[in-house]
């Protein structure tokens, strides 16, 4: 007696064996003209390009590139002078004081 | 002209004698150069050379009665593709990613049928039973290649989801590997390896509930 795991092990592998056993079905006769048609006439509104492709990742790594460098730069001055960051903030606070006086 | 005519089973390309592949693909990118530099008639030669290469893939999974209209499809979708083609990998291989995709899109736009296990009739539960019963490989081989065999793997796939019903075609049904299946799908071998484990346990259960109607 088959367990039920087993049964469905049983029946699975048949369907897999049927899969694998399908004939395929003849060409029709006239296939091959008919996609050529096609083809011909997408190409008459629609000839496949070649993409210039390389020039877009050119442009994509240089400006990645650019925006890393950028960041590092930034980083460095902040590490090279830690009065910068502090300076920088009070200058904004001040700015942001006098502008108060001013809508006063 | 070289005709292919790869094995049905895995990108079994490497199977067959390196030189000759090797030249194939050569002829192969030549053919597409000349295309894409505006010779659409070599495009009727690169058809010729793979168009049962096509006919095996789509025909593993779309009905017979529409292998053609599909492979046509495909064809069109290569042509206006060719632009996109880098070379890097050989012409059959691009083909087959666009044969699978569109397979998968051939089941997404048909309306899901609604297949209850009594649309199956007594001559499907009679093949069940003796698929059951069969205890020679040769009776097992025999059973698997009748009629009813056939239709009772079309019900089944019916009952499954198009994501679903082309992984298990792949994997289980094709036995194309998962990193194979990967490549032809562009999903990542994580996504396919748990894709299919829920596709066959969710073909298993449709199985359950036949052999237990």
């Amino acid at each position: 007696m088959r367990t039920p795991d087993e049964r469905l092990e049983k029946l699975e592998q048949a369907l897999i064996e049927t899969h694998r056993a399908r004939q395929m079905p003849p060409w029709e006769g006239r296939w091959d003209e008919s996609v050529m048609q096609e083809i011909r006439r997408v190409a008459r509104r629609q000839p496949p390009v070649r993409r210039n492709d390389d020039v877009a990742h050119l442009v994509w790594r240089t400006a990645g590139f650019a925006a890393a460098l950028a960041v590092l730069l930034v980083v460095l001055l902040m590490i090279v002078s830690p009065k910068f960051a502090i300076e920088e903030s009070g200058l904004v606070a001040e700015e942001i004081h006098l502008s108060s006086l001013f809508l006063e | 002209m070289v005709e292919h005519d790869y094995p049905a089973r895995g990108m079994s390309l490497e199977t067959l004698p390196g030189d000759m592949m090797a030249q194939s693909f050569r002829a192969d990118d030549e053919l597409v150069r000349r295309v894409v530099a505006g010779e659409t008639e070599c495009f009727e030669d690169l058809m010729l050379r793979h168009r049962n290469h096509v006919r095996r893939i789509v025909g593993n999974h779309v009905p017979h009665d529409r292998v053609a209209e599909v492979a046509q499809e495909i064809f069109v979708k290569a042509y206006t593709g060719l632009g996109t083609y880098r070379f890097e990998e050989p012409f059959p291989h691009w083909l087959a990613t666009i044969a699978v995709r569109s397979c998968y899109d051939f089941w997404r736009t048909q309306q899901a049928a609604d297949l209850p296990v009594s649309a199956l009739t007594a001559d499907h539960q009679r093949w069940i039973d003796r698929v059951m019963a069969a205890r020679s490989d040769e009776n097992f081989a025999e059973q698997a290649r009748r009629q009813e065999a056939s239709e009772v793997l079309q019900w089944a796939l019916g009952r499954l989801s198009p994501e679903n019903r082309l992984v298990v075609t792949l994997v289980h049904l094709d036995g194309h590997s998962i990193r194979e299946a990967a490549a032809l799908l562009g999903w990542s071998m994580i996504n396919v390896k748990v894709r299919a484990h829920r596709a066959r346990r969710a073909l298993r259960n449709i199985l359950e509930e036949l052999e237990t109607r």
